[in-house]
């Protein structure tokens, strides 16, 4: 990667890269060195911080209520790896075909949810799930499947289940944008030599999209796991992590901690725990979907 | 290019390096006393939660605060008003930087906290300069803001966190003239109720509070005892897992596992159980003395003609005083312990404004409960509901809210137990075991 | 019968994105539609339709919430914002995509772990730094954070994403003597519009919709953005749902309008990079 053709003058170099570099230094590496200066601490804010060395980390190691959350987004991740990145695979694909009506507009509108705030979203779908008026028991009933119908958000054996469906739905189109994108760029010829080869349908989606998708796909994974090992705000308006501590998540209990517990040092130290966690899962998923190309 | 590369990031990393040692350097020193400007006075920085235009709680504060303001045009204000979630978020960012304004608002179980942590200055000296502003409080008003003897908060308004608002049509065809006056006719409504398909008592524990803030506070004293939580707050012996608290926890489940409430117990909030209770849907619904003016201007009018207060009725065989409802605790002033203290008389002009008996007459007449004692109370033109309240509780005694007095680590585990034992996932043993587990480690 | 057979998976997909695309558009209706009802109106029933249009809620959004200011500050700081993250992450991607150089998996990695950082686990480190700084408070404060966080996914868009521009077309084009700048422009740059077009979205959203920061950083009312502006209606124990969701729609339909503007040119701009690519 070394093109010494197009190598450019040293101080253009460095315009291109230092705003970036300094920017993010400022505003993210620095705050983060911060926090986890505050991690070894015993600090209910104001002035008064007791050094505890490693004494955070060793309660976090043990504390039931960090490791339930972990499994509740690891949870989150595996339906999002599998609902927002496999349905919206689907429907790239559905809508590659010229017989689907109204292309221009599933294209357009699956987009919306995404531009809603996590917020309003949580809002909505807790109206969906409401046990008295809400649109799913009403949609149920209806239905006759009267005996299907379930406190959604408040049996904890249902609730992650609840929280995750929301948030599948909302990143569907995002992931949407992604492959479209990537697809309509494989050449068309591709395509008409395989028809020709006689390729059809489920062969072409096989054999040749989802090969030269690879890279494309990888990243969506990449993307996937990034954004929803820190999910928080959806159901933080669904169920506050309730009943109990069965729908909590990982940010959410370090914002527990530091806002509502007061206890700013283990809260830090649960964010960087979230973050390694993270780095780990990434890498993980990484060696098992072969190394990239850089 | 690539020393200058290495060069360059080292220089960056020394320049982060730097930034965080002066960031902490400077977070401990950096304030002092305000500028001194001669003549001209610094303004008072004064963070709340009460907006005029926003619905809720605070209104009469948001009203005094702007008589006030026509009224001593000299003292300036520099007012942040954040509304009441962003506020405890914000506060606790402000005072984690050392970076809190003059004035703002604490609950006393922060009190603690910020105590500890040298932030708050003790109000005392502002209350003893003004013997009828002191003297003008309900007794015991500012008992829980204290620390050591010394007091740190200014209570405006302090009603009880709980009260049974009841429709008094449905509690009748329920065979119920009169509200019930034992915990067995209470139960007996409570089945009557569920046998009409009427949900008994609309309950909405999303924000996990309700259930410490309005139910426990007060059936856990019915068999405790007040006495028992001094001990507990003071660590003088008294546990969680002790059998008379226990027996409150299991009353509480067992009203959960009778069909008292409503099955999204958990996943409504406190404004959505209000709307099962507006549709007629339910007979009940239990919270604080801030209801009544939701009641009073979201609820349908049938609604609020019916709608009577009550309190928990006495539980046979347990040993607190029946009469018992959980109130006096909430919000308070406080001051900051650099506060400039040439500005000191003006705070104290400020908040004796927001707080003494004349405050009172605007506090009762928004329908909440104020903090200092009020005069000819006859003559005030109160709502309904707001008479209603106050002939309540001629008769009751406040005993303490769980959640405002003790630690906010404490109070979240507490909330969670107690939410995981009303779904049946834990029993009140192992619930009480959960809190006693965090008491301990705290202490 | 081999009609029939491909017929009916037909129907049954073109059903199936019929439904997928009601369920993402039918929340923004009830959302309108709810926001002109009263608020007794919708206690008593929450899905029904308004039975008269009252638009009581918006004047008072814009009288009680002082949606107007908010709404001017938050163009800014995501104009702004949205300018300068495609011009810095743009820029720094090239030179990732482009050279090896000692260092740059470390300056990669960095940018990446950015994804992975939980915002509220960084609140108050900022706010401390902030304050030393002395940057709290004022125009420019929101934009500094927005910029960083939105970096990671922008430099890691663009640099996917400029490593399947073919480098031939730029060496020669070096060798013709054009300067790094100008192959940027006139070269990479085109080819990445469709990426482009998908940054400024999320960017947009990103700064629009923020709010933790917003909320911890700025102080005066002048200065705050609609994010925290829509928390004032909501009150310590009562909330007005139908003015809220007055004040939703108007915080939301500024963004679905920039994105239904944005899409064609995503749209356009995904062709012509086919054709060229």
């Amino acid at each position: 990667m070394n093109n010494t053709a197009i190598r450019p003058k040293r101080w253009t170099f460095f315009a291109y890269l230092i705003p970036g570099v300094v920017i993010y230094a400022f505003m993210v590496l620095v705050p983060l060195v911060l926090a986890l200066r505050y991690s070894f601490y015993k600090w209910s804010g104001g002035p008064k911080m007791e050094w505890i060395g490693l004494k955070n980390y060793q309660i976090l190691l043990q504390d039931e209520k960090f490791w339930g959350a972990f499994i509740n987004n690891l949870l989150i991740v595996g339906f999002s790896v599998i609902g927002q990145i496999g349905i919206a695979f689907i429907i790239a694909i559905f809508l590659m075909n010229k017989w689907v009506k109204w292309r221009e507009f599933h294209r357009t509108v699956i987009f919306i949810p995404v531009v809603l705030s996590s917020v309003v979203i949580g809002f909505l779908w807790s109206m969906i799930y409401n046990n008295d008026a809400g649109l799913l028991n009403w949609l149920l009933t209806s239905l006759g499947l009267e005996s299907w119908i379930k406190p959604w958000l408040d049996d904890p054996n249902v609730v992650m289940y609840s929280v995750t469906a929301p948030i599948v739905w909302q990143y569907i189109g995002f992931y949407l944008i992604i492959f479209m994108a990537s697809m309509q760029s494989i050449n068309g010829e591709v395509y008409e030599m395989a028809e020709i080869d006689g390729a059809t349908g489920m062969k072409k989606t096989l054999y040749i999209t989802l090969p030269l998708m690879k890279d494309t796909l990888k990243i969506a994974v990449m993307l996937c796991i990034a954004g929803n090992m820190k999910a928080f705000d959806s159901i933080f308006v669904m169920t506050g992590g309730g009943p109990g501590n069965s729908s909590t998540v990982m940010a959410q209990y370090a914002y527990d901690t530091s806002f509502k517990a007061f206890k700013l040092g283990y809260g830090s130290a649960i964010s960087i725990g979230i973050m390694v966690l993270s780095v780990g899962l990434i890498m993980i998923s990484r060696l098992i979907g072969g190394k990239s190309n850089d | 290019m690539k020393k200058g590369l290495k060069r360059w990031t080292s220089m960056l990393l020394i320049s982060c390096m730097a930034l965080v040692v002066a960031g902490c350097g400077s977070s401990q020193s950096s304030s002092g006393s305000g500028e001194q400007a001669e003549g001209k006075k610094e303004p008072i920085k004064f963070m709340h939660m009460f907006d005029k235009n926003a619905e809720g709680g605070g209104l009469h504060q948001a009203e005094l605060l702007d008589t006030f303001i026509t009224e001593n045009p000299d003292i300036k204000l520099d007012q942040e008003v954040q509304s009441h979630d962003n506020y405890e978020t914000k506060i606790k960012t402000l005072a984690a930087a050392n970076e809190l304004p003059d004035v703002f608002l604490i609950k006393s179980s922060m009190v603690t906290t910020f105590v500890e942590n040298g932030l708050v200055m003790s109000v005392d000296e502002l209350l003893d300069k003004d013997a009828d502003w002191k003297n003008g409080f309900v007794d015991g008003a500012l008992d829980t803001y204290q620390v050591d003897g010394k007091t740190y908060g200014i209570q405006f308004s302090g009603g009880p966190t709980h009260a049974i608002y009841y429709n008094k049509d449905l509690v009748a065809q329920a065979g119920f003239n009169e509200f019930p006056k034992t915990w067995d006719d209470f139960l007996k409504l409570i089945d009557n109720l569920k046998a009409k398909d009427i949900t008994p008592i609309a309950f909405g524990n999303k924000g996990k509070w309700l259930a410490n803030s309005s139910y426990m506070s007060t059936l856990g004293d019915r068999f405790t005892g007040t006495e028992w939580f001094n001990k507990l707050v003071n660590n003088q012996g008294s546990k969680f897992t002790d059998p008379e608290f226990v027996q409150a926890l299991t009353l509480f489940q067992d009203l959960a596992k009778r069909g008292a409430f409503n099955s999204d117990m958990n996943s409504i909030d406190n404004n959505q159980m209000k709307t099962l209770y507006y549709n007629g849907k339910a007979a009940m619904f239990i919270e604080g003395a801030w209801a009544s003016n939701a009641v009073e201007t979201g609820g349908p009018k049938e609604i609020l003609d019916k709608t009577e207060l009550a309190i928990f009725p006495a539980i046979d065989g347990a040993k607190g005083e029946q009469n018992g409802v959980s109130g006096g605790g909430g919000w308070a002033y406080a001051v900051n312990v650099n506060i400039d203290k040439a500005k000191l008389d003006d705070v104290a002009k400020m908040l004796k404004f927001l707080s003494d008996k004349d405050a009172a007459k605007v506090i009762l007449k928004y329908g909440d409960i104020p903090s200092s004692k009020v005069e000819n109370m006859d003559e005030l033109n109160l709502s309904p509901m707001t008479k209603k309240m106050v002939k309540m509780l001629e008769t009751t005694k406040y005993v303490p809210i769980y959640d405002s007095r003790l630690s906010p680590g404490l109070t979240e585990s507490m909330n969670a137990a107690m939410q995981d034992m009303l779904i049946g996932q834990i029993t009140p043993e192992k619930a009480a075991e959960v809190m006693q587990k965090e008491f301990d480690n705290e202490m | 019968m081999t009609k029939l057979k491909t017929l009916i998976p037909r129907i049954l997909i073109n059903l199936f994105l019929f439904i997928m695309s009601l369920s993402c558009i039918f929340p923004i209706l009830w959302m309108i539609y709810s926001s002109l009802k009263t608020q007794q109106e919708f206690n008593t029933n929450i899905i029904s339709l308004p039975t008269r249009l009252n638009f009581q809620n918006y004047i008072d959004a814009f009288r009680i919430g002082k949606m107007d200011t908010y709404f001017v500050n938050s163009v800014i700081v995501t104009v702004l914002t949205v300018v300068l993250t495609v011009v810095i992450s743009f820029l720094a991607a090239y030179i990732l995509a482009r050279f090896n150089f000692p260092g740059r998996g470390v300056i990669y990695f960095m940018f990446l772990a950015g994804m992975l950082i939980p915002v509220h686990g960084l609140l108050i480190p900022v706010f401390v730094e902030f304050k030393s700084l002395g940057l709290l408070d004022q125009r420019i404060t929101l934009v500094l954070p927005y910029v960083a966080f939105n970096l990671s996914m922008g430099i890691f868009l663009f640099e996917n994403f400029i490593k399947t521009v073919p480098l031939e077309v730029e060496e020669a084009a070096a060798i013709d003597g054009s300067s790094t700048t100008r192959r940027v422009l006139t070269i990479v740059l085109p080819m990445c519009l469709p990426v482009i077009s998908t940054a400024i979205i999320l960017y947009f959203l990103g700064a629009w919709n923020e709010f933790p920061f917003a909320l911890v950083l700025i102080k005066s009312p002048e200065l705050r953005t609609l994010p925290v502006g829509l928390t004032n209606f909501n009150g310590q124990f009562t909330v007005n749902y139908p003015q809220m969701m007055a004040a939703m729609v108007i915080v939301v339909l500024p963004v679905i309008l920039t994105y239904l503007a944005f899409y064609k040119k995503i749209m356009q701009g995904m062709t012509a990079g086919a054709v060229k690519g």
